[in-house]
């Protein structure tokens, strides 16, 4: 099991008083908070960061991590690797994963020495002890290819579920569901599984309700196009001639290729809309592609008379005239 | 004889298109009481879209479809004597959600938490993060837009 130095993930000495230790979790929490912060890495290092928040903020449980933190150092001292004390994973309660304050799972050393019950937000829902009960609902994320929204796809998605075994403990086990996911469905949406949530309990009269699964849809990202809701952009670039000529490009969709006509003098930034190309949603949305000018190189002396021939007979164009520039000299 | 059993192959509801909740079942699917939502809905962080049968007996089929902020739903439900207290079962019995407001509401309850923000700072930070939306969509509509 790997150690986690909850002191160094908040920036703070072990003599950190609680005003130090919330003032640095909140700092963290509003620069790697997933819901504000879109990056890769954003969502892991807030989850470490609220691990050791939740560590370091209780006395208690700061008391009992200094305490292991002590034992660690001695038995490094001693050239030995850290191991646990006995009875660490006993114990454990878990009290659903529905909660979307506790959606966030622990580390298995927070997990240890704290136990399960402690990670999750209990007593923030009811707590029922007899009588008949939902289910909780759950929740997950599942990334599709832009691709899959165009088609449809078919997901096998793995979960977390807590079951109680023949002996009454409870633990995790991974439990895979086929979904077939709709063409036309878009990032940020969420699928609804009616009873394939947390199992519910009977009270012998009436069967047990489970609850429901819900799946957020988020999308991989692309390297080419970019999702706008249900419009698709992609930026196509093309010569100068193409721009100034006009030409019928072959371009990528999510689709299949598709014929594209530029029209004459098209300057860069243009959009040229392909109506109903974008995500086939209700209404289907549209695909753009926003033409680029690429420049061809200026390699050989036949490409590089060809842009000084082009200077020759654009020599009344300035380019700059828009900010007021005067006309500058042809070298 | 061994036969493989064929897992079934679920399809789900699309929530943003085809499903509006109750106060009860958007609670649970946020998993909190349900008294967290009204607090959310009396901020302005989540919106009730409509309410359906002021009285168990009478329908309001002219509200449906419309958006009805939280002070026109009380005040519809105090316009019939004897005057309720505000918040009460019967009133929020009524709400109807749109399937947008499970993501609106999961975030608020998350910002809440880990950020240790009130409803107001809650509601501050949402329609920020509308903005920077809706400024990001700006970028991605622009062209030689990085990603």
């Amino acid at each position: 099991m790997e150690f986690k130095d909850y002191y160094a993930t908040l920036g703070v000495a072990k003599t950190a008083t609680a005003a130090d230790i919330k003032r640095a979790y909140r700092t963290l929490a509003r620069k790697h908070h997933p819901d504000l912060n879109k990056d890769a890495g954003a969502e892991a290092r807030f989850k470490e960061v609220a691990e050791a928040y939740k560590a370091l903020h209780d006395p208690e449980k700061r008391a009992a991590y200094d305490d292991i933190n002590l034992r660690r150092e001695q038995q490094r001292q001693q050239g030995e690797a850290f191991t646990p004390p006995p009875g660490w994973d006993s114990g454990y309660e878990y009290s659903g994963r529905g909660d979307a304050e506790a959606s966030y799972a622990h580390s298995d050393f927070f997990e240890a020495l704290f136990g399960r019950q402690a990670s999750n937000g209990a007593g923030t829902r009811r707590q029922r002890s007899t009588g008949a009960r939902t289910g909780d609902d759950h929740h997950a994320k599942i990334q599709i290819d832009l691709q899959d929204a165009y088609f449809g796809a078919r997901r096998t998605v793995s979960l977390q579920v807590a079951q109680r075994d023949a002996d009454g403990q409870l633990a995790l086990h991974t439990r895979q569901l086929d979904v077939q996911i709709a063409k036309g469905v878009r990032s940020g949406q969420h699928l609804r599984l009616a009873g394939q949530g947390g199992a519910g309990v009977s009270d012998g009269t009436t069967p047990a309700v489970n609850g429901d699964l819900y799946l957020e849809i988020q999308f991989a990202a692309h390297p080419h196009f970019r999702i706008d809701d249900r419009d698709v952009y992609i930026d196509v670039p093309i010569a100068p001639w193409e721009a100034a000529l006009g030409a019928s490009i072959t371009v990528p969709t999510p689709a299949g290729q598709v014929q594209l006509t530029v029209p004459a003098e098209s300057q860069a930034g243009r959009k040229l809309r392909l109506k109903g190309k974008g995500i086939p949603s209700n209404p289907p949305g549209d695909l753009y592609a926003v033409l680029t000018l690429t420049l061809p190189p200026a390699d050989t002396a036949a490409q590089q008379g060809a842009y000084r021939h082009m200077g020759e007979v654009w020599r009344d164009f300035n380019p700059r005239a828009s900010l007021g520039m005067p006309m500058t000299e042809a070298p | 004889m061994n036969s493989i059993p064929v897992a079934p192959v679920f399809h789900g509801i699309l929530v943003e298109e085809q499903v509006q909740f109750t106060l009860i079942e958007l609670s649970r699917a946020c998993g909190v009481e349900p008294h967290r939502l009204v607090a959310l809905v009396e901020e302005g962080v989540v919106a009730v879209r409509t309410t359906v049968g002021i009285d168990a007996t009478t329908k309001a089929p002219s509200e449906s479809g419309t958006t009805m902020p939280f002070a026109a739903a009380t005040s519809a439900a105090h316009s019939s004597p004897p005057a309720r207290p505000p918040l009460s079962d019967a009133d929020t019995r009524h709400w109807r959600f749109d399937g947008v407001s499970l993501r609106r509401a999961r975030t608020a309850l998350r910002l809440n938490h880990d950020l240790e923000l009130n409803a107001a700072g809650v509601a501050l930070v949402l329609d920020l993060l509308e903005r920077i939306d809706q400024l990001e969509s700006r970028l991605r509509r622009a062209a030689g837009t990085p990603r």
